[in-house]
């Protein structure tokens, strides 16, 4: 009893505390950084370089605009993160049933990844509209193929011994899925949540740059081409914050959902 | 009634380069409540034998048979339970939950009658007060207990172990011998349990069949007539020393036997 105690209190502070330990150091730095740039920067630059102080004076100020845009970029990530896991996690559940399936389809996928996204933001256009779906869809785009890779190798690299342990249990293949393969994929999932959950604000942000009205980066592109330099970094502020925030979440949500994760993917063997 | 039949088994498994004999002509019985080793030189197949009984593997040629049952039919009847070297734990149920899981993949059964069942095994396996532990947080003799408490889950007649201690150091698997004999005393399962240590087989088994090298087959038959229970001062005894010595002779002949199809013998 005494070990599982223990073993649980370990286990808690392992977690998020550790996480907010380990990036102290980071913090201190960039507050060096920022102090170095609020007061080492000449006067003269102030223009192209605005200091710290005066871009967060400018968040203050336009805050109410920022939000709208905000919040436009942040549906549009959450949008396309939501449909290209899905669909990346769907099509990688067709991999590992069919070789036809894995055969057709990935090589599609790795054109579909390899295209410039930028470049097929006109093309999204034309077909869905200057309104949200094309932003939608690009966000999906840039999730989707680090997903699929991701859900695949996890899908497929359960120990075989696991699988066997289920075949004499005569499990069927549902339930080989439900109770081995999905759950043994999950932090393999997480792992790819690190990547596109901030990707797919990126791709949201892209997507507006070229063509909207609302969202951060139709916000970016207005302030860059009015030379309004303190909105401009101020807006840039607020898409990091916002990318990392996503990122935190996946953070997170690992931790939370995935805590076996830690010790890595794999089912427990003898040691 | 033999609870498991072997009958003229033969095993070749195709390779790249050609087929490799693996087993030839393996002939035996396991008895009900029937404790019985299969010892050999390593790549003998002595595992093979276990994963064809558990039908994971189809025989080349011959019989196989579970009470009377095929290996597919006996595993749809739920009549054997596989224990392998590794314990294989879930790492995201808790131990009890991966207890569990037979009966889970078997149904009928409420979560309540589940949790009792296994919470029963894990009491027998000496783990009570783990349940709700997590996997990576036992020892690896306690892995081992859990997976002996889910071989039982779905009280298997007989119970197929493949080197269940291999992994484990020597004094953990002293201890886990032991409670292995008390568990299987308080169960009605034969085991067929893989080994490549003599002095584990001599202390649990009632009969060792020996294996020959590549193509394995069962060149002795040594029933191990030793006093139940089996304690360490059973271990420690002169008897099991000689039968331990007998194993030890018997493997050093087929050996050497083998060495000499291999490369003629050397003359003097």
């Amino acid at each position: 009893m005494e070990r599982v105690e223990q073993a649980k209190r370990k286990k808690t502070s392992n977690g998020l505390t550790d996480a907010a330990q380990a990036y102290g150091t980071s913090a201190l730095l960039i507050l060096a950084v920022l102090a170095l740039w609020q007061f080492g920067i000449p006067e003269g630059m102030s223009s192209a370089l605005p200091k710290p102080t005066l871009i967060a004076v400018t968040i203050w100020k336009i805050a109410p605009i920022l939000w709208d845009n905000v919040l436009q970029t942040a549906l549009e990530a959450l949008l396309g993160f939501v449909f290209g896991t899905l669909a990346a996690v769907l099509i990688a559940i067709g991999f590992v049933y069919s070789r036809t399936v894995a055969r057709t389809v990935y090589p599609i996928a790795v054109i579909l990844r390899s295209l410039p996204l930028i470049a097929l933001m006109p093309f999204l256009v034309s077909w869905l509209g200057t309104g949200i779906m094309s932003k939608v869809v690009l966000a999906a785009l840039t999730c989707f193929f680090p997903t699929l890779v991701n859900m695949v190798q996890g899908l497929t690299s359960v120990e075989p011994q696991a699988l066997e342990l289920m075949q004499t249990l005569n499990a069927n293949e549902k339930q080989v899925f439900w109770k081995v393969r999905l759950p043994y994929a999950l932090p393999f999932l997480f792992t790819s949540f690190k990547i596109t959950s901030s990707a797919a604000v990126l791709g949201a942000i892209i997507g507006e740059w070229l063509w909207a009205n609302v969202g951060l980066g139709a916000f970016i592109v207005n302030a860059m081409f009015n030379m309004q330099g303190p909105e401009l970094w101020a807006s840039m502020m607020v898409a990091t914050a916002l990318s990392i925030l996503a990122y935190i979440l996946a953070v997170v949500g690992e931790i939370l959902i995935v805590p076996w994760q830690k010790n890595g993917p794999k089912i427990e063997v003898g040691k | 009634m033999a609870s498991v039949k072997l009958e003229k088994i033969s095993k070749e498994f195709q390779l790249k380069d050609g087929a490799v004999l693996a087993l030839n002509d393996v002939n035996g019985e396991i008895g009900d409540r029937e404790f019985v080793s299969l010892i050999g030189p390593s790549g003998c197949g002595k595992s093979t034998v276990l994963r064809l009984i558990a039908g994971l593997v189809p025989p080349t040629n011959g019989e196989i048979r579970l009470h009377g049952l095929t290996p597919a039919a006996a595993r749809s009847q739920r009549m054997y339970a596989f224990v392998f070297q590794d314990p294989v734990m879930f790492p995201w149920r808790t131990v009890i939950k991966n207890v569990e899981m037979p009966l889970e993949v078997v149904g009928g059964k409420t979560s309540k009658e589940r949790a009792d069942h296994a919470q029963a095994l894990l009491k027998l396996v000496g783990l009570q007060g783990f349940e709700k532990a997590m996997p990576n947080q036992l020892s690896g003799g306690m892995k081992h207990r859990a997976a002996i408490a889910r071989a039982l889950m779905l009280e298997p007649p007989v119970l197929l172990m493949d080197e269940p201690f291999g992994a484990l150091d020597e004094i953990t698997r002293d201890r886990m011998n032991l409670e292995l004999l008390r568990i299987w005393g308080a169960t009605n399962a034969a085991v067929i349990f893989v080994t490549h240590s003599i002095e584990e087989a001599v202390f649990l088994s009632d009969r060792i069949l020996v294996l020959s090298p590549r193509p394995g087959t069962i060149v002795a038959d040594i029933p191990i007539d030793l006093p139940r229970p089996r304690t360490l001062l059973v271990k420690q005894s002169e008897q099991a020393f000689n039968y331990s010595t007998l194993v030890r002779k018997k493997l050093t002949e087929i050996t050497i036997a083998a060495e000499i199809d291999q490369f003629g013998a050397t003359p003097e």
